[in-house]
């Protein structure tokens, strides 16, 4: 009975202190700290359903209406359902978050809250960072007229290293800033200034994919097309080669061709940014892979018969070297188009020198324009998202040798991605009660994707076509586990159209068909959510163990079947000095081409990769 | 409703993907050849033959390297230079053919060829080639040219073969200069009346045999411009 009115106690003077409230307010609104609203939010969307935090925000919207409570109150309770709204997709979130910020003037935290939205729900592919930008200084400028007016609090500090860092992260793929203003620390003023910054990846690989950067992404067919155009008719299958060469193929050229050339690649940018513009970036990038290219495929390993073979220029086993540099520019910039998407367009102009990828000659210098544009559009389906991105890249490369007919050269490159990510929270088996249980857990998201890249090459009337059509899923938890699982159909075929009359057929004996599995589970060492602010030391770091085996679906497809597995770590380091983001990647890799031996034992590579970036791409 | 708009922005997006760009013949006028042509247009000089069949005996300089061009020439003007294999039972003699499709021996089909086709024309020279080590040998090269006989070895059966009447034409060892020789292989008994499908445009070779060459011999180094198949 005493806890009774106790409690009914407790009730009459809550109540009393609500309609008392508006009476205060006319005088001065009361302080709040803005991390109420993110306790509030967190509250209310605790293991609970998105249908039961849509609840929760049905519930709340008529109680926005009091125009009797202080104004700060209102703002706080717009806040809260703001982030309800970001974390359940809701269109209308920046309504609110706008209504918290005019209610709240000088409250920068409302302004960090907003600038998240765009930054960290809002966008296609990356930020809408424009907008985002917007606010973060916004808030940057309230936290400067409060320190002025001495009511800066012991909270704001907190919401200042979220800002700071947040801007940090929004401009990690820039660099280093190299004039102030969005140089870190950030200053309020810093919002329309133009900002110049300069990025960097410096990398070294001993690895057997991606020989020319781009388009060559799965080894087992490459190699397998370089094994069956070396074998056709044209060159080796074709040729009265001397002996022990002789004509076809032998099982040491086949064994020879899987390789993993030594490659070091540095690209540079120069990047400026503007708000409202974007970012437009100038670049140039410079690669060298050892004894990559086959330099002449009638003698796929080389011919070690001198002089019978004398060595075309520059080749040693059969192999020659490719250089590749790239001068050019970029442009990229998300914009926020709700209600229907947010939608990211980039731009890319290339103009390339390529030495080393033709065949016979290897000191045989190409230059060609290279474009690429990519079109990526996002919004919210309900909590989760769903994203469809296309990307088209075109080599305009120069008329080779060789009579009309054979002269034509181009390559395209197309892709088409659509991916739906699942925010909802998950009920997920879990051991924290000491005994296995099933709990509803929020996660970083549930992806599931498919897509398709088509890369066709035009050699005068042949057209090699190399076509990847995938399905995946990637699960990030909430702890520190994340996993993805993706299959790949991929194919490889030749065509050539009669020079006579256009007609179009297909070469049977240049073709490949497999499937490639590829399982990479990853440990999340330290959260980059977890801390604030910026210090030396690891802001996130990974522990990654990617997996992948192929399958030849066909005969012909079998030589190069191989399994490879390794460990890799993925780290990001923010200067406290100037802030560029730094991103390092190394890894170690074994792969095995179990079909294929030196006649004792199976072929087998140790693979590993460095990689050092300052600014430029995602961890 | 959401899963059908899902599985059609899906289908949507991968057909718009596994549309190819062409059937690689964009930009390239398709259709037999009929009417005077330079075969440097039509044909590649890929077919290496004798000593040429193994790398770096022949090298083939292409529109660079050449001899001083004459007035009016047209197509692709070349530098050939063979270095003889010296080893035991080498063959003691090159050639190249003019292929289409490139490295073509008679697995693919060739061209298709609206006649009438009277002859064809061409201009040649070489280096003198002085060897004191050998006097057998002359200085000046001598160099076969013919059209025809690609897949017509009955030892080596093709499935394609030039459509020309008899094995192929011939002019037999030519003494090249070093000035530019006008040279006519005539077309007149060899070409059908009908369509007919080549794959070689033309072709050179060199035989060393009898002069048989040294360690110190200097290479055969001939020069060709102009080469057309002429309706005239």
């Amino acid at each position: 009975m005493k806890r009774f009115f106790q409690g009914l106690a407790a009730l009459l003077s809550l109540g009393a202190g609500l309609v008392a409230a508006p009476r205060l307010a006319h005088a001065e609104d009361p302080e709040l700290n803005p991390y109420e609203c993110l306790g509030r939010y967190e509250a209310a969307t605790g293991n609970r359903t998105i249908s039961q935090i849509k609840q929760e925000i049905k519930k709340r919207i008529p109680e926005l209406d009091n125009k009797d409570e202080p104004k700060s109150v209102n703002a706080m309770k717009h806040c809260v359902v703001a982030m309800l709204m970001s974390r359940t997709g809701d269109g209308d979130a920046p309504l609110h978050y706008e209504i918290a910020v005019k209610n709240a003037p000088q409250e920068p935290g409302y302004e960090l809250w907003f600038a998240n939205h765009y930054s960290m729900f809002r966008g296609a592919r990356s930020p809408v960072t424009e907008t985002a930008e917007v606010h973060y200084y916004a808030s940057l400028k309230k936290l400067d007229a409060l320190r002025a007016s001495g009511k800066y609090r012991a909270y704001h500090a907190v919401v200042e290293e979220w800002t700071k860092k947040r801007l940090m992260v929004l401009y990690q793929q820039d660099g280093l800033h190299l004039i102030p203003g969005k140089q870190y620390p950030q200053k309020p003023g810093g919002l329309y200034r133009p900002s110049f910054s300069v990025g960097a990846i410096a990398g070294l690989s001993k690895d057997t994919r991606d020989f020319n950067r781009k388009g060559d992404w799965n080894e087992a067919r490459t190699f397998t097309l370089e094994r069956q155009f070396a074998n056709s008719d044209v060159r080796a299958g074709g040729a009265s080669r001397p002996d022990p060469y002789l004509k076809g193929l032998k099982p040491f050229e086949h064994y020879a061709i899987p390789r993993a050339p030594l490659r070091y690649h540095l690209d540079a940018k120069l990047r400026y940014r503007q708000n409202p513009i974007g970012a437009l970036d100038f670049t140039y990038d410079q690669s060298h892979a050892e004894q990559a290219q086959i330099t002449s495929f009638y003698f796929p390993a080389g011919c070690g018969l001198a002089p019978l073979c004398n060595e075309l220029d520059g080749s040693k086993n059969g192999l020659n070297d490719v250089n590749v540099r790239q001068i050019g520019g970029a442009y990229e910039r998300v914009l926020p188009l709700y209600p229907l998407f947010d939608a990211k367009v980039g731009l890319s102009y290339k103009r390339v020198h390529r030495v080393g990828v033709v065949e016979f000659l290897p000191n045989k210098a190409e230059d060609f324009n290279l474009y690429e544009g990519k079109l990526a559009l996002s919004r919210f389906v309900g909590s989760d998202k769903i994203t469809a991105e296309l990307g088209y890249t075109y080599f305009d490369m120069p008329l080779g040798q060789g009579p009309v007919a054979e002269q034509s050269r181009s390559r395209h490159i197309r892709s088409a991605l659509l991916e739906y990510a699942l925010y909802s929270p998950l009920v997920l088996p879990s051991l924290a009660a000491g005994e296995p249980s099933f709990l509803r857990t929020p996660t970083r998201g549930w992806y599931f994707y498919t897509g398709i890249v088509q890369d066709d090459e035009q050699y005068g009337f042949r057209t090699v076509t190399k076509r990847d059509i995938f399905l995946g899923s990637r699960f990030e938890g909430s702890g520190i586990f994340d996993i993805t699982l993706q299959g790949t159909y991929a194919t490889g075929k030749q065509t050539f159209s009669s020079a006579d009359t256009g007609m179009l057929y297909s070469d049977p004996s240049q073709s490949y068909n497999g499937f490639r599995t590829n399982l990479t589970p990853q440990l999340r060492i330290i959260n980059p959510d977890a801390i604030p602010g910026i210090s030396w030391g690891f802001d996130s770091l990974m522990l990654v163990f990617p997996i992948s085996h192929d399958l030849g679906l066909k005969k012909a497809s079998k030589d190069y079947e191989n399994i490879r597995a390794g460990v890799e770590m993925w780290g990001r380091v923010f200067s406290p000095v100037l802030g560029p983001a730094f991103l390092m990647t190394a890894g170690y890799n074994y792969q095995s081409f179990y079909n294929i031996n030196n006649g004792a034992n199976p072929k087998g590579m140790h693979l590993f990769m460095l990689n050092l970036r300052m600014g430029w791409g995602d961890l | 409703m959401l899963h059908r708009q899902l599985i059609a922005a899906t289908a949507c997006l991968l057909g718009c993907v596994a549309c190819g760009p062409g059937t690689g013949t964009e930009g390239v006028e398709v259709g037999p050849l009929q009417g005077r042509f330079y075969v440097s247009d039509e044909f590649s000089p890929s077919g290496h033959m004798g000593d040429g069949e193994n790398p770096g005996f022949i090298t083939a300089d292409i529109g660079e390297n050449c001899k001083a061009r004459a007035p009016g020439v047209g197509g692709a003007c070349y530098r050939f230079t063979y270095q003889p294999d010296l080893r035991f039972g080498a063959d003691m003699w090159a050639g190249v053919y003019w292929v289409y499709p490139s490295n073509d021996w008679g697995t693919r089909p060739g061209r298709t060829l609206i006649p009438p086709y009277k002859r064809v024309r061409f201009k040649a020279a070489a280096e003198l080639r002085p060897d004191p080590s050998n006097p057998e040998t002359r200085e000046t090269p001598r160099v076969s040219f013919l059209v025809g006989g690609i897949g017509s070895n009955p030892a080596d059966p093709q499935p394609y073969s030039d459509e020309t009447i008899g094995h192929a034409q011939a002019i037999k060892n030519a003494y090249l200069t070093t000035e530019w020789q006008d040279i006519e292989i005539d077309l007149t008994s060899v070409v059908p009346a009908t369509p007919f499908q080549m794959i070689s445009g033309f072709c050179w070779t060199v035989n060393y045999q009898p002069g048989v060459p040294t360690a110190q011999s200097p290479p055969t180094v001939i020069y060709l411009d102009d080469i057309v198949w002429d309706p005239e």
